[in-house]
């Protein structure tokens, strides 16, 4: 059945007495229902979308000083003020966390809390963190706890800090480690961690209770004084109760340690100089000298010197040392001589001992005459040098005297420091200031008999800087030199390496030695190949002690 | 205008306009600031690593001598805004000063006098505005009026045998200035090492005498530096006074722009070294 159609333009039926009206008007409040709800829950959601984080938050940094050891300090080093009622620390000392207000801890009156100005003034709680402001949480309980610390806005409910460890837990005792003598009245000795205090009294130097006890650098290391060393390495002890010595976290020193001084005197050492060591013949006549340096701050006596020459290798059956004397680096006569041979030792002891100066460096030379010619091809000699207060001896490496029994097949060296471009022969450069450029003059002299090119390598020490060879006036010798340049790092020892065809030869080179006195080693070497034998390459091996004031 | 179809895209687009509108407003509202107040911490610590780059730089170079081999880092102190990323737009400025002055005596002698420094303004919408010193070797942060300083390189101590100090002095002349250069953009501070020497002294008390400096800001600086040395100072009318601290702020002389400092029984073989860098700023 069909359904007659309303004619056109008829005149709709009234909504009101029409069934379908009811359905629109229901239709229409539902779809307005659904978008009010929709468009108030969109805009709830846009109200309620929280802003991102913000990442400019207060800059603070926590620590603890070793000078206060019961004080955390939490210090703003930039960024917005916070309100100190906002100001929201948390703290785990050794596993108990407290967490705390610092505005309601000032006004509570808390006096483990403060908060100070950079300038010093207290501040209250309704102050503001600001730039430079230091809180302070003070509690003897924190020395030796582990310490977590975190620090938030409470109000923004940002993090300043998140949480880090301020400290680790220490409940063990300090230990002595090491010692070693420095001078004749001072021994170093040297713990496992830091120490806040130190008292004399908890410690005995070869049985006796030092003088004086004081901390050093960080406080890892401290210095005893006593009045007077028996023997270089003496024994330095804990006694069995100490009672002042402290770590940081103020654990007492652990009693009834012990440890053997080293000998920081007997480091002083002999840096072998062959000055002259060729020869060929009878009646030759060898230098030798030995720079002794000393690297301590404890000036010593050079009471004798002794020339050893190894049987096996030496002699060729013939006399090793014939009519000797012993000279000072200045060339001043030790009034010790000696005379005959045969024998493979000779020792000689001044009639007045040497002074061997504090960071300084003195030279011995051993002048001898050869008795005998030698088939051997070299003699390997020592030198052993001993030193008093207190006594020590010193062994320098081999020093290899090469000579032979024909002519003309030897590499004849010389090389000497010179004081300046004008000359003046010395066993060691001079002495030097620090921190400022300085020239090291070089001669050597009577290069014979080389096959093809010699290479002498300055070795510069590391941490020395700003190495060159300067051209112009007092170098007129390196025209027929060809060098090259390794500059020393502060790890790293440099060199200056001369190359040259026979001859004599002079120069200098440029190099600025570290500030503060101290003394260092130059080695150098000369490389080589004889005429009669082109492919064995032969080595002279120098050593100079530079004392920088 | 009969028809319901014609009502409801209306409809329909007003509300789509007041939800744009709504999401705008809350956008401005509540996250530009925070994403603005960002981007100025971001510039500001830019700020700070690009001038404590080049303080690095200046104080490596005179330690090793460099001279004339210039060296640059670039100071973004200002930015333009671009929306919608709401990059901020701020200001800044660079300026090379003749102040302050870095004066070094052992005993009563002196020893070396450096001066000059970089000061670097940087202003905010939202993050609070802050000007950074390099002066005589040390870094201050200025908030208002409120500072925090860091000596960075300027001074070591230590304790040494015989109860005496090992010290170790960085004195910096910047030269160049006044001069200045900014706007919203970044700026070029270009340094030459133009002389530096180094050298031992001898044994003494030493005075360090800074004047037109953060005085309270460069006394905290100096505690808390050398108090992590374990050394310990005291606050004294008279520094020369007998005393068991290491060190001694002269209470007469050192206020608000002043730092007077003596460092006591120093051991001989301290260290010296003073460098002038020339400074240059470009656009």
């Amino acid at each position: 059945m069909t359904r007659p159609r309303p004619p056109p333009f008829a005149r709709r039926p009234s909504l009101v007495r029409s069934a379908v009206a009811v359905s629109e008007l229901v239709g229409n409040l539902l779809l307005l229902s659904v978008t009010v709800v929709a468009a108030s829950g969109f805009t709830l959601l846009i109200l309620t979308l929280p802003p991102p984080s913000t990442t400019a938050t207060a800059i603070v940094s926590p620590y603890v000083l070793p000078t206060a050891t019961d004080r955390l300090v939490i210090e703003h080093r930039g960024g917005p003020s916070v309100p100190l009622r906002e100001l929201q620390v948390t703290l785990d000392v050794g596993g108990v966390v407290t967490s705390a207000i610092v505005g309601d801890r000032l006004a509570a009156g808390d006096p483990k809390w403060s908060v100070v100005s950079a300038g010093g003034t207290a501040k209250t709680a309704n102050d503001r963190y600001v730039l430079g402001d230091q809180v302070r949480y003070t509690d003897a309980a924190i020395r030796g706890q582990a310490v977590t610390l975190s620090v938030s806005n409470r109000e923004a409910n940002v993090a300043y800090l998140n949480p880090v460890q301020i400290q680790s837990a220490d409940s063990t005792s300090p230990i002595l480690t090491t010692a070693r003598t420095v001078t004749a009245t001072l021994v170093e000795v040297t713990f496992n961690e830091r120490l806040r205090v130190i008292d004399a009294n908890d410690f005995r130097v070869a049985g006796v209770a030092p003088t004086a006890a004081r901390l050093l650098g960080n406080g890892s290391k401290a210095e005893l004084t006593v009045s007077s060393l028996a023997s270089s390495t003496p024994t330095v002890t804990s006694i069995a109760s100490p009672a002042g010595t402290r770590d940081l976290a103020e654990n007492l020193l652990q009693g009834s340690l012990s440890a053997v001084a080293s000998d920081a005197l007997a480091t002083s050492r002999i840096v072998a100089n062959v000055i002259y060591p060729s020869f060929q013949d009878r009646n030759d006549l060898v230098h030798i000298g030995l720079n002794v340096v000393n690297p301590t701050s404890s000036a010593r006596q050079i009471q004798s010197v002794q020339f050893s020459v190894a049987p096996t290798l030496g002699g060729g059956g013939g006399d090793k040392f014939f009519r000797g004397t012993l000279t000072n680096g200045a060339g001043s006569d030790l009034s010790c001589t000696w005379s005959g041979g045969g024998t493979d030792t000779v020792t000689c002891t001044p009639a007045s001992p040497v002074t061997l100066p504090a960071l300084g460096v003195r030279q011995v030379v051993m002048r001898f005459t050869t008795s005998d010619q030698n088939a051997d091809a070299q003699t390997v000699l020592t030198g052993t040098v001993t030193l008093t207060t207190p006594s020590a001896t010193i062994t320098s490496n081999s020093i290899n005297v090469r000579h032979e029994n024909t002519n003309n097949d030897v590499l004849f060296v010389r090389l000497l420091p010179e004081a300046s471009q004008a000359g003046n022969e010395l066993g060691s450069p001079p002495a030097v200031g620090g921190g400022a450029p300085k020239d090291f003059y070089f001669e050597w002299e009577q290069i014979t008999a080389v096959e093809g090119p010699l290479h002498t390598t300055f070795t510069i020490p590391a941490g020395w800087t700003a190495l060159s060879v300067p051209t112009g006036a007092g170098q007129g010798a390196i025209q027929a030199m060809s060098i090259s340049i390794a500059q020393p790092t502060p790890t790293q020892p440099g060199k200056v390496v001369v190359s040259q065809e026979s001859g004599d030869r002079d120069f200098f080179f440029r190099v600025t030695p570290p500030a503060g006195a101290a003394v260092y080693t130059l080695p150098v070497e000369m490389i080589g190949h004889r005429t009669s034998n082109p492919f064995e390459a032969i080595s002279n091996q120098f050593a100079f002690g530079v004392q920088v004031t | 205008m009969r028809s319901d179809q014609g009502v409801s895209s209306v409809v329909g687009a007003i509300l789509v306009l007041a939800g744009l509108m709504t999401f705008f407003a809350v956008y401005n509202a509540k996250w530009v600031p925070v994403r603005v107040e960002n981007a100025e911490n971001q510039q500001s610590l830019a700020v700070r690593q690009g001038i404590s780059d080049w303080a690095s730089t200046a104080e490596d170079y005179a330690g090793r001598g460099l001279t004339e081999r210039p060296f640059t880092r670039s100071l973004p102190v200002g930015s333009s805004s671009q929306l919608p990323s709401s990059r901020p737009a701020t200001t800044g400025r660079v300026t090379l000063a003749t102040t302050p002055t870095l004066t070094v005596f052992r005993d009563a002698v002196q020893v070396a006098q450096t001066s000059g420094g970089i000061a670097v303004d940087a202003l905010f919408q939202r993050f609070p505005g802050q000007t950074l010193r390099y002066q005589v070797g040390g870094l201050t942060l200025v908030q208002g009026g409120d500072a925090w300083t860091d000596l960075r390189s300027m001074l070591a101590a230590e304790r040494a045998s015989q109860g005496q100090l090992a010290v170790t002095i960085t004195a910096l002349s910047l030269t160049g200035g006044p001069a200045s250069q900014g706007g919203a953009a970044a700026v070029q501070l270009v340094g030459t090492l133009k002389a530096a020497t180094s050298s031992t002294e001898s044994a003494g008390t030493v005075r360090l005498l800074i004047d037109g400096i953060a005085g309270p800001a460069w006394k905290a600086a100096l505690n808390r530096h050398l108090g992590a040395s374990g050394l310990t100072g005291d606050e004294l009318a008279d520094c020369s006074a007998p005393s068991s601290n290491h060190y001694c702020f002269d209470t007469d002389t050192t206020d608000a722009d002043t730092v007077d400092v003596y460092l006591r029984n120093v051991a001989a073989g301290w260290t010296l070294t003073r460098g002038t860098v020339q400074v240059a700023l470009q656009a």
